[in-house]
């Protein structure tokens, strides 16, 4: 049994060199469950990806020493000035890494960046409603379910739910401010 | 209730590169840019570039009433996303002068026959205001729903502002 506890992640951007453990964690059939992701991932497409990022998308890896087990991605929009006060968030821990803490590594230093460098006032994000771990960690680090989008993907031959989920701050959590 | 402009004579097809003129005069209107995510003082460059090089996936339709282009709705798959195939996004605005005259709901029925009839879409998604009442009166007569209230969406006129995820599902398929 491993002790959550003594396990140090290092959080560090992502680089283009990164794309082959990049494609190893969506080796994981529940890395590909809990995301968009389908099976056989293609290493070329994440070398790609990562070697060409979209504007305004800041990528950070978990690693457990030298190895890469999880990733995050905060999608700014900075082609959208009126919604230059969000972000979305993506995230996937690799499967032989889940539950060991590496998603709340992520999660917190994703939370740094948007709340005290990049003044985000809404971070949104969307969770396979079934998700049960997930939800769980969104809603520690103060995220809320908005809503539920009934048969948003299709994922092992049927089509599922996803909650719409966000976390506010600063005036978008002040009603009496907007 | 407005005297309709007579919605008889108002015709729906592609929306075309060239119509780029009469599409910056849509989003010059205060209505428009508040019902929207755009901002004001639209660029005409920037609408001509835009229909000149459409997302991969969408498809943009044009109301015409006369010679000119008095609403555009596009539709947009995701073919990036094959988990998504089934699933497309709409956006609409209707020209300030023309808004309560029937020209949404043309707009709409062509999309909705669009995505039902030819593109196999069975969720239609979109996004909008929660105080643009007609528009949420639109969409919920041809049977989206609201599935969420996304808190301070965006920026509009001084504030923040929710919107509704709403969706249209077409179940037995």
């Amino acid at each position: 049994m491993t002790n959550t506890e003594d396990i140090q992640f290092t959080i560090r951007r992502a680089e283009p060199g990164d794309f082959e453990a990049v494609t190893r964690i969506f080796e994981g059939p529940k890395a590909i469950w809990g995301t968009l992701q389908l099976p056989y991932p293609s290493a070329e497409m994440w070398r790609k990806r990562l070697a060409e990022p979209l504007d305004g998308y800041y990528g950070l890896l978990a690693c457990a020493g030298q190895e890469v087990v999880g990733e995050l991605g905060l999608l700014t929009n900075p082609n959208r000035p009126r919604r230059k006060h969000a972000a979305k968030l993506f995230m996937c821990v690799r499967d032989d890494w889940q539950g060991k803490g590496a998603g709340t590594a992520l999660m917190q230093a994703a939370c740094d960046l948007a709340d005290k460098w990049l003044n985000v006032e809404r971070l949104e994000l969307e969770v396979f409603t079934d998700n049960e771990p997930a939800v769980r960690l969104y809603k520690r680090y103060g995220f809320a379910i908005e809503g539920t989008l009934a048969c948003f993907a299709y994922r092992d031959g049927q089509l599922v739910d996803v909650y719409s989920m966000a976390r506010l701050r600063g005036a978008a959590a002040s009603p009496g401010e907007r | 209730m407005e005297t309709p402009k007579s919605t008889a004579s108002i015709s729906i097809r592609r929306l075309e590169p060239a119509d780029y003129t009469d599409v910056y005069k849509i989003f010059c209107g205060p209505r428009a840019v508040w019902g929207t995510l755009q901002v004001p003082f639209p660029s005409l460059e920037v609408w001509r570039h835009r229909l000149a090089e459409p997302p991969e996936g969408s498809y943009f339709l044009a109301a015409v009433a006369g010679d000119e282009v008095v609403g555009q709705l596009g539709l947009e798959t995701f073919p990036r996303h094959p988990r998504r195939r089934h699933a497309a996004r709409l956006g609409m605005t209707v020209r300030d002068d023309w808004q309560g005259q029937g020209v949404g709901t043309a707009l709409m029925q062509a999309a909705v026959d669009m995505a039902d009839k030819w593109l196999n879409v069975s969720r239609l998604e979109l996004e909008v205001y929660t105080d643009n009442e007609p528009a949420v009166r639109l969409y919920k007569k041809f049977g989206f729903v609201i599935e969420a209230t996304l808190v301070a969406y965006a920026y509009r006129d001084g504030q923040y502002i929710d919107t509704y995820a709403m969706a249209r599902l077409r179940r037995n398929t």
